[in-house]
């Protein structure tokens, strides 16, 4: 007996190897792989979490301290203290000391012995990370409790109207996909933007709402709807709606910081701060809690029109004393500030990109069992590529949409025109591509391009932090992805990277991206140390003046 | 010290019992869920069957014998027992017949064009589709279960405990399973 496919004479030559790509893989090799890339992530992003936590605590380490010392002090006054508790804090004052005046004098004294340093340090270290910690949990146990996620988004969006075939048709495919993942029916909203884009907003698998543009029933085909919708519900499926929660509530937290310190000068944040506790004391909506967590991380954004630079630029305009007075907190404040700017771009930002990009890789491959159709999605995503773009007022989510910042948004007309292309065979360059859509807009089929425009201006103002790494993958390597799980899909010539922009790259760029990140964390010490210097000397003088008083 | 390393084996041994049981247990029971989900989408293209022909009614007079072809179809589909192989079969007959019907319609433009009969040609669309990725799920399903009562060690446990193997969804018409004629 032979196998099929078993060579029976020897002489034969040998078979031909089965057409298409060499590196095939299966959906579930693909989602295996992507899990696991998943967890290497997750430490590496527990681990950048951490180590911004320990810079971080650094900043809060002397106004803290300088707190507790006064509390202390005031207490012994006014009543007792325990006096092991009072030895304790003088010890670690004699111990910090000694470390300082070994860094600080030029015949150096000699260090305290290795285990009182370490010992300083964790005590130094860990009253801020405590705070941070708590804080963390606080606003991501109040924001799960909320069951917000970006609900907001969907206010601009519409409950769609049954009766129009097109939404009947969006309606039919997200239910049909639910029952391919064998997954509850998620909730669809449909957007009317010009630029075709999808999305799934919510905090957990449960709640899930998809939101469609109404353009999609036209661009797409019915295949690529299912592949696109798969998508979605593959990622809801698959819990990302829990990891993007979780990302966002680290930014929360800063925010909470940020509004924390900021609250005694001002309204703005005593507001954010008065919202964040009614919604904790008093169950409010999903809409409401994304409310607050935008005000929140609002703080980190334009950090010039914080409450506390708003009231000393208006003390400085009325010839007061009050900035001189505020110095240290405004020290404090900017420190914070930089700490929290510098290591979320340096550190944990380009993490969670990764990690939300193989989130990403993810989906696709489990929308890829679920339709069992690689082509309907290669296609999908080639389209919105074209007439896909961020939708105007989501952008802050563009996180939890199909497609991002690499979608081009043509004009409609202009990318079903460079579709029909791309089915004849012929990919147009990227010149064409530019040309059509220069020559749309100059026939006054703009509103797509413009809006497309504003939304992206928009998230790059809003970005949090550096915003380096794009939290989609590149759309070539999505593509060559399917196309190892089975997609017909032509790829475009790959562009070689010449010599000369390789010896560019690794002499002049490299050097100079590392030299830049040097500079930004020489300049985060250099604010640690002004920090320490400045709250110090105003916690001295409160003491002097409580002395006084005494 | 010899005594306490048995009771330390032999409790992760009861453990492992224990969680792959409740593993096996909670496989079967999305198998069985799957099946109620395949059962709910039929049930779907029958109710949706006789809206069709009464829609087309009043245009195909005399092409009859389809009509009548694909009401008989309906009524052995739901005549079927529980019989997987059986019901994939009348089932598969019920989907001919319609896909039949529906290309008949093409040659009626005034019909094809019409408001309701385009929606119940995306509804029909649609209950295809879903009937599709229902059985697509209740196989995958099916592959697990099986994969996971089979493997070793867990079939020494799936035996004892009664988890028998479960059928995938396949279909049973020799037309429908020949290799389509692709032209590339």
């Amino acid at each position: 007996m032979t196998l099929p496919g078993e060579i029976t004479n020897p002489t034969d030559p040998a078979p031909a190897p089965p057409p298409g790509p060499v590196n095939r893989s299966t959906f579930f090799e693909q989602q295996k792989r992507n899990r696991t890339a998943t967890w290497r992530l997750f430490v590496l992003c527990v681990f950048a979490v951490f180590c911004s936590g320990m810079i971080l605590s650094l900043v809060l380490a002397p106004p803290l301290y300088g707190l507790a010392v006064l509390g202390l002090v005031l207490a012994k006054k006014y009543g007792s203290v325990p006096p092991a508790l009072w030895q304790w804090f003088q010890d670690l004052g004699t111990a910090f000391m000694g470390i300082m005046n070994h860094f600080a004098n030029d015949p150096k004294p000699p260090l305290p012995p290795l285990d009182v340093v370490v010992y300083t340090a964790i005590a130094i270290l860990v009253p801020g990370m405590i705070l941070q910690f708590l804080l963390w949990l606080a606003i991501r146990a109040l924001y799960l409790r909320a069951g917000a996620g970006c609900v907001l988004l969907t206010l601009g969006a519409r409950a769609p109207r049954l009766e129009d075939l097109k939404e009947k048709r969006l309606v039919d495919v997200v239910e049909e996909m639910a029952i391919a993942g064998g997954v509850e029916s998620p909730k669809v909203m449909i957007l009317d933007s010009a630029a075709a884009n999808a999305a799934v907003v919510g905090s957990s698998r449960h709640d899930a709402t998809l939101v469609l543009s109404r353009s999609l029933a036209e661009e797409l085909s019915r295949d690529e709807l299912q592949a696109v919708v798969g998508h979605l519900i593959a990622s809801a499926g698959n819990g990302d709606l829990r990891i993007a929660m979780t990302i966002v509530s680290v930014y929360q937290a800063f925010g909470l910081l940020d509004t924390l310190v900021n609250a005694p000068f001002g309204p703005r944040s005593r507001h954010t701060l008065w919202r964040l506790l009614h919604m904790a004391l008093w169950k409010r909506g999903a809409a409401d809690a994304d409310e607050v967590s935008q005000l929140l991380t609002q703080g980190l954004r334009d950090s010039d029109r914080d409450d506390l630079t708003v009231r000393v630029e208006r003390s400085e305009q009325k010839r007061g004393c009050l900035s001189t007075l505020l110095l240290p907190v405004v020290m404090f404040n900017a420190s914070l500030k930089l700490t929290m700017a510098v290591i979320s771009g340096l550190a944990f930002e380009p993490v969670a990109a990764l990690l939300w990009r193989t989130r990403r890789y993810l989906a696709d491959a489990t929308a890829v069992q679920l339709t069992r159709n690689p082509d309907a999605l290669a296609g999908a995503l080639q389209s919105l590529a074209e007439c896909g773009g961020l939708i105007h007022g989501g952008t802050w989510a563009s996180h939890l949409f199909i497609v991002g910042q690499e979608a081009r948004g043509m004009p409609p007309e202009v990318a079903r025109r460079i579709r029909e292309m791309r089915k004849t065979g012929v990919k147009p360059t990227r010149e064409e591509m530019m040309k059509m859509a220069f020559e749309a807009m100059a026939r006054g089929d703009a509103s797509i391009v413009a809006e497309e425009r504003s939304a992206r201006d928009e998230t790059l103002e809003q970005a949090t932090g550096a915003g380096m790494v794009s939290f989609h993958p590149p759309l070539e390597k999505r593509l060559k992805r399917l196309q190892a799980q089975g997609a017909h899909y032509a790829a475009g010539g790959k562009r070689k990277m010449s010599v000369l922009v390789w010896a560019i790259v690794v002499l002049f760029l490299g050097p100079l991206l590392v030299l830049a990140s040097a500079a930004m964390l020489a300049a985060v010490l250099m604010c640690i140390m002004l920090n320490f210097v400045f709250v110090a000397a105003a916690f001295g003088i409160l003491l002097a003046l409580v002395r006084l008083i005494g | 010290m010899e005594m306490w390393v048995a009771i330390g084996i032999a409790v992760l041994l009861g453990l492992y019992v224990i969680s792959s049981f409740n593993r096996l247990v909670s496989l079967r029971y999305r198998v069985r869920d799957a099946w109620a989900q395949i059962d709910v989408q039929l049930k779907r293209r029958h109710d949706l069957v006789p809206n069709l022909v009464n829609a087309v009614k009043g245009y195909m007079d005399h092409e009859r014998n389809v009509l009548e072809s694909v009401t008989r179809a309906r009524q052995q589909a739901i005549a079927a027992g529980s019989n997987i192989n059986e019901r994939a079969a009348a089932e598969s007959a019920l989907s001919i017949s319609t896909g039949k019907l529906i290309a008949l319609v093409e040659a009626y433009p005034a019909l094809r064009a019409s408001e309701s009969m385009m929606a119940l040609q995306e509804e029909l669309a649609s209950t295809e589709n879903r009937i599709a990725f229902a059985r697509q799920f209740y196989n995958d399903c099916v592959m697990e279960y099986n994969t996971g009562r089979g493997t070793f060690p867990r079939n020494l446990l799936a035996g004892p405990f009664g988890f028998g193997r479960a059928e995938i969804f396949a279909l049973e018409d020799a037309g429908e399973r020949a290799v389509p004629q692709v032209r590339v």
